[in-house]
């Protein structure tokens, strides 16, 4: 009996010291870096516009967000202004406005850049001084490595890559056969791009293109780049430097000393959620612990509608979801059945998509007649197939549409919001004959979705899908259309249409806004015509801001890209 | 004794054999394969097949389904426990940082459990068919009822949003320093976890009470004078706890990989919401070795149940 109670009274001690081993007052924070502390200093103490009258870093208070980390950082050159963090923490050559457009003159890392009138030529001069988090100076070969080594990682952005590609040199570095990129070159503080061919995007490239430390990661494979250690921790030399990292806990971020523009007066504290998926969105929120943050879902804004201390704002961005339509023939030869343009308006026509918005979005989305978000940079005067399920008949009976064909549709995401929107738009097709059986798929999305067929002119397709429900959130407007050119690698959709291939090479001829500009609008005149795909609609994004923000948010921009924020002149309470 | 826990932990090693071979399977058996979270589909789709092949062959991807499966328990039997696929990190990192987060969880919603299920349920069995009997008997089947994310949400929306006297959630601040700063946060998830399972606990106790309440050797202590308290508590409540120790041991691996509800709604930081995502990824080394732990903590539980059932219970004896 003795020996019973020994055991008992061993067995709750046992677990007594392992509860008091897990309750050990905070785990040890992620390393950050060695390098990270003391050097900062002697960094470029202050830079050119740093204030004389700032307050001491941090002094002034704490700003809460969302977005941080739960395993890891995330490499900030896929999704470049996605986590508040990669806005926070990385510099950018220059600087793009609230609208995105590149802020001619002044840069950000750059002392100033110059695009030839050709296009052919970019260069970029460095502020004297600039260092990383870790005190070490940044420079010009360092700008040249980002470039190179950014190549041969499968994380970056398509319009990065593009640009890059688009270098001279460029296609021989990447198969291996040059060392370097030859149209790149460094001499001290310059650094000079020669393109090869045109490359709309390079200066929006440079805008969001974060430069990353050599030092830390000249030695990782750039396949596993993510997997780095660096990843854990990350430097890099914008207003702020990570404190401490506990992750899936909580995130500190706290003023970078050494930045060019002058060190904020605050810390920020991130709450980790996934992305613009934040499940702790409203409580954060309610409880003061949310300052700044975004979210595209509409129900988080009726929560949180009149809650003392927070504004909400209503941002229009380029994310349009759509449909897109399969016109390749089957793999058995048999047409497919989207090929005939009548069939296609027939749909549009067929879903009334301001009842749709309504019932669904509140109200807080638009019905979309292009790709294109309303705006300086959509011309006037596209149709808006108005619901006209009248219409929709005729020109189904037009096309001699059979009432028994079924459509595949596939979707991929998982919320109740895109479950519902794929029941109505059944139901409405249905009301003009039109069928449709919509599911989920999973797993292999590259090949189920985008698998191009090997003759991009003739097909037959390589996925069996008729519609494709997903969303197009593009960094620039060419993101939205090149991917309907003949044989682009991820076009599974669209065969060859030499008009469509003119529109779409004329928008990527000229590194001019306004020459770009007309390219869209012939472009976007030929897209609502045709439908080669059918927009839905345009998902704004709403932004979270607490009365904690006394001044400095003045600049209200896509929150899921880098704009020139001035975060580090923010005052906060 | 020795003899019986060796033989009891030997038994473990070809049941966790099988159990993660299983789990291997159907996790390979699911659609697509990690690369295919890593990425993004559109860019993973303007990869080279040379790319795609070279990340493939990164992770290990690239071989035979049984080979993959005994490289892995080869490398683990090396004591090598891998890397997450998503973040580079080694596994035994990942898990030595959520663990205890769940741990104290689990352990502290199993002491409010236990507690309350167990004195309840002996209350309600000594005063059957009372109307605090009734009440109880209402209030466990309301408890059971109750998900725990609603029950959950409810108590931030009461305690921290409205009275604010808690926290929203989280595990600390950086303000925390140590383990009596961190309580605040540990109260209202421990509670809600606790209490959502002190309905099953009660109801047990109160069934496993009246039980014993009706044995012979209480009837006889009751015959030989002895006082109600002394028959219920010492004589009574001792024996009816045995069943009780057998559910209560079984719960905390249960509570451990079943927390993910908890772990999301108050932001807690422990291995449920690791876990979960693992499996979403096809994160093989982190899903097996969390799947691992898992089956030998229920199996551990198994056998530590037996052990405390033995010490509470002079009926069994430990010859097994």
């Amino acid at each position: 009996m003795r020996k019973r109670k020994m055991l008992s009274l061993g067995l709750a001690l046992a677990m007594a010291v392992s509860l008091a081993a897990c309750g050990s007052g905070n785990p040890a924070p992620s390393d950050t870096s060695g390098a990270a502390a003391g050097s900062q200093a002697e960094s470029a103490a202050g830079g050119e516009g740093a204030s004389a009258d700032a307050a001491s870093p941090g002094e002034s208070g704490v700003l809460y967000s969302n977005g941080g980390p739960s395993e890891f950082f995330e490499t900030p050159w896929l999704n470049p202004g996605t986590y508040m963090y990669n806005k926070a923490l990385y510099g950018h050559l220059i600087f793009a406005d609230e609208n995105l457009a590149p802020v001619s003159g002044e840069g950000d890392l750059a002392q100033s850049y110059e695009m030839s009138d050709d296009g052919s030529t970019l260069t970029f001069i460095l502020r004297d001084g600039i260092t990383w988090h870790d005190g070490e100076p940044i420079t010009g070969e360092e700008v040249q490595w980002n470039i190179e080594y950014s190549l041969k990682t499968t994380v970056l952005n398509s319009v990065f890559r593009s640009t890059f590609e688009a270098l001279e040199g460029a296609a021989a570095y990447v198969d291996g056969s040059a060392e370097h990129i030859s149209g790149i070159t460094v001499d001290g503080n310059t650094v000079t791009l020669k393109f090869e061919k045109v490359a709309p995007d390079a200066l929006l490239t440079f805008t969001q293109f974060a430069l990353l430390p050599k030092k830390h990661l000249q030695d990782t494979d750039p396949i596993s780049l993510q997997q780095a250690k660096y990843f854990q921790s990350p430097i890099g030399s914008g207003p702020f430097m990570v404190d401490e990292v506990q992750m899936n806990n909580y995130t500190i971020l706290k003023p970078f000393e050494g930045y060019w523009g002058g060190a904020p007066s605050f810390t920020i504290h991130l709450n980790p959620s996934a992305g613009d998926s934040d499940a702790n969105f409203v409580t954060n929120a309610k409880a003061g612990r949310l300052d700044y943050a975004y979210t595209k879902n509409i129900a988080d804004v009726k929560a949180l509608e009149g809650t003392p201390g927070l504004t909400i704002d209503t941002v229009n961005v380029r994310y349009t979801r759509l449909l897109y339509l399969n016109k390749f023939n089957k793999e058995d030869g048999s047409p497919a059945p989207l090929a005939d343009e009548r069939v296609r308006q027939a749909i549009a026509y067929a879903l009334d998509m301001d009842a749709i918005l309504e019932g669904i979005f509140e109200g807080a989305a638009l019905p979309a007649n292009s790709l294109t978000p309303d705006g300086a940079d959509k011309v006037d005067g596209l149709n808006d197939y108005s619901y006209d399920p009248e219409k929709a008949r005729t020109l189904l009976a037009e096309a001699n549409w059979d009432p028994n064909t079924e459509l595949d549709v596939v979707y991929y995401y998982t919320d109740q919001m895109t479950q519902d929107l794929m029941a109505i738009i059944q139901q409405y097709l249905s009301e003009v004959g039109i069928k449709i059986n919509a599911h989920l798929v999973e797993g292999d999305l590259a090949t189920i979705l985008w698998k191009a067929p090997e003759d991009p002119v003739n097909g037959p397709s390589a996925v069996t899908w008729d519609m494709c429900y997903a969303a197009n959130a593009a960094l620039s407007l060419h993101e939205y259309y090149d991917r309907y050119a003949t044989g682009y690698s991820i076009n599974s959709h669209t065969p060859s249409d030499p008009k469509l291939d003119e529109l779409i090479a004329a928008t990527n001829a000229s590194v001019d806004a306004e020459v770009q500009k007309k390219a869209f609008f012939e472009l976007q005149k030929y897209e609502n015509e045709t439908l080669f795909e059918l927009p839905l609609y345009y998902q704004p994004i709403f932004l979270l801001h607490s009365d904690k923000i006394e001044s400095g948010i003045d600049r209200i921009g896509n929150p899921q890209f880098n704009y020139n924020w001035d975060i580090q002149n923010w005052k906060i309470k | 004794m020795a003899k019986y826990t060796v033989k009891k932990l030997l038994g473990i090693i070809p049941m966790l054999l099988i159990i993660t071979f299983i789990i291997y399977w159907l996790l390979d058996l699911t659609p697509g394969d990690p690369i295919s979270y890593l990425m993004d589909p559109e860019a993973l789709a303007r990869l080279s097949e040379s790319q795609v092949a070279a990340l493939r062959a990164q992770y290990g991807l690239d071989d035979p389904f049984f080979i993959r499966y005994f490289k892995w328990l080869g490398r683990l039997l090396q004591g090598d426990f891998g890397f997450s696929s998503s973040s580079g990190v080694p596994v035994i990192q990942i898990m030595a940082e959520r663990l205890p987060a769940t741990l104290e969880l689990a352990v502290a919603a199993l002491c409010i459990s236990t507690f309350l299920g167990s004195v309840l349920g002996v209350l309600g069995a000594i005063n059957k068919g009372s109307i605090g009997d009734n009440v109880l008997t209402v209030a466990g089947m309301i408890g059971v009822s109750i998900p725990q994310f609603f029950f959950g949400v409810c108590a931030i929306l009461i305690f921290a949003l409205n009275l604010g006297w808690l926290p929203v959630g989280g595990r600390t601040d950086p303000e925390v320093v140590n383990f009596a700063g961190r309580i605040k946060y540990m109260i209202m998830p421990a509670l809600v976890l606790g209490i959502s399972m002190t309905a099953g606990v009660m109801r047990y106790a109160r069934s496993s009470m009246l039980d014993t309440m009706n044995k012979d050797y209480i009837k006889t202590a009751r015959s030989k004078g002895l006082p109600e308290w002394r028959v219920n508590l010492v004589h009574g409540f001792r024996v009816s706890l045995t069943p009780v120790i057998v559910l209560v041991g079984f719960r905390l691996p249960t509570l451990i990989a079943g927390s993910v509800v908890i772990e999301t709604v108050f932001q807690w930081p422990g291995i449920g919401s690791a876990f979960n995502t693992a499996v979403r990824s096809q994160n093989y080394n982190l899903v097996m070795m969390l799947a691992l732990l898992f089956v030998f903590m229920t199996l551990f539980a198994s056998t530590l149940v037996d052990i405390l059932t033995a010490a509470l219970d002079p009926r069994v004896k430990l010859n097994g």
